[in-house]
């Protein structure tokens, strides 16, 4: 995935009037060197089967298959080269929030805008990888995202939007393991403030 | 002859002991007493190393973090002092270099794996070869005597200082192996 090829996403998407919140990778991508293989987009849970419907039938996406739940996935073309997208359903990550609320959060406070995308910045990627269960198996992106020059604070903020969503003892107790994984690997996650104070 | 460890206290700390450490009968004119280090449950761990015991429980679930989807029974790793005065259910590794068990980082989880399962310690060193201290690793595979397994799974290519001991095995097939296991989410 390319960060060009997010345009012609976001043609698709503005075609049915979706509204969305990119995630994941190609949201982090935004702020610090990254790669992503795909298109992870947020979806509003009321406009979800709507937008499955749409995106089944757009031309500009070549395969799409919808598992039962709140998974959603294809490949739309983009220069000629197949990129993978997946609809997520934001109350998989929403905790006691409905799904509603948790879009309306990250879409309002959560979230920049560029060129027309709502790109949610990374504590909200870190916390949708932290609050889910098989996070440990994000754990090496995280790692790899704070190699690359990801803020240590983040994991702070992701925290707190762990408390809003009233998952924040599940997420801080998860994040504890994840310091373990960076202090194993010898990445410093408290680096000492510069005495000059910057 | 054999070596009997127990663990004491020193004479500077009083206060109540640690629930992980249960007190032995003292034998006859020995005027401190002796502890055991009793760990039942991960938290007992826990426990023990904020004593800063070099002790620590390599989990599946640690491995999992740090690149490798293999499955594993846990292992404790445990400084060789602490073996004879230690009560604990899991599979232990000692290491002669206590902090190897007290901050183990990735070279030293790779050389506890690699008594347990080469490959899993090779894939471990794969997925992060970046974080790979040759130096550290080299140490640790040479203190430890683990030349033999470290060849096996050809750990040269990370620290070519590594004495060659024994046969490896076949480049292919480890590059076959390093691509399976590979830990990959939805989000990515």
């Amino acid at each position: 995935m390319k960060p060009s090829d997010l345009p012609a996403f976001r043609k698709i998407l503005e075609r049915h009037s979706i509204g969305f919140v990119l995630v994941g990778g190609a949201a982090i991508e935004h702020f610090i060197p990254s790669s992503s293989r795909d298109v992870d987009v947020l979806v509003l849970p009321k406009e979800y089967k709507r937008a499955a419907s749409a995106l089944d039938h757009d031309p500009g996406v070549v395969s799409f298959s919808k598992e039962e739940g709140s998974f959603a996935s294809g490949h739309f073309l983009s220069g000629g080269a197949l990129v993978r997208f997946d609809l997520l359903e934001p109350s998989t990550y929403s905790g006691t929030l409905t799904g509603e609320q948790f879009f309306d959060y990250v879409r309002r406070y959560k979230s920049v805008e560029d060129q027309g995308l709502v790109i949610a910045r990374p504590p909200v990627v870190w916390y949708t990888r932290l609050v889910i269960d098989d996070w440990r198996t994000y754990v090496p992106k995280i790692l790899q995202d704070l190699q690359s020059g990801g803020d240590p604070r983040w994991l702070s903020e992701a925290a707190s939007i762990a408390d809003h969503c009233g998952t924040g003892s599940k997420v801080r107790e998860r994040i504890k393991g994840l310091e373990e994984a960076a202090r194993v690997l010898g990445l410093d996650l408290h680096p000492a403030r510069d005495p000059a104070g910057g | 002859m054999r070596v009997r460890s127990r663990l004491t206290r020193s004479y500077s700390r009083s206060g109540p002991t640690s629930r992980v450490l249960e007190k032995e009968s003292r034998p006859r004119g020995r005027p401190i007493d002796q502890f055991r280090l009793v760990l039942r449950l991960p938290a007992d761990v826990e426990e023990a190393r904020a004593l800063d015991l070099p002790v620590y429980l390599l989990t599946s679930e640690l491995t999992t973090m740090l690149g490798c989807a293999n499955v594993f029974p846990p292992l404790l790793l445990l400084g060789w002092s602490l073996d004879e005065a230690t009560v604990a259910p899991w599979k232990r590794v000692l290491f002669l270099r206590e902090e190897s068990a007290r901050r183990p980082r990735l070279e030293d989880l790779a050389a506890a794996l690699l008594r347990f399962n080469p490959l899993i310690a090779r894939a471990l060193l794969v997925r992060n070869a970046e974080r790979v201290d040759p130096h550290r690793l080299l140490r640790v595979v040479m203190t430890e005597g683990l030349e033999a397994a470290a060849t096996l799974v050809r750990l040269q290519e990370f620290c070519p200082q590594i004495p060659t001991e024994g046969e490896a095995l076949p480049l292919a097939s480890l590059q076959k192996q390093d691509r399976n296991d590979l830990v990959e989410g939805l989000l990515a």
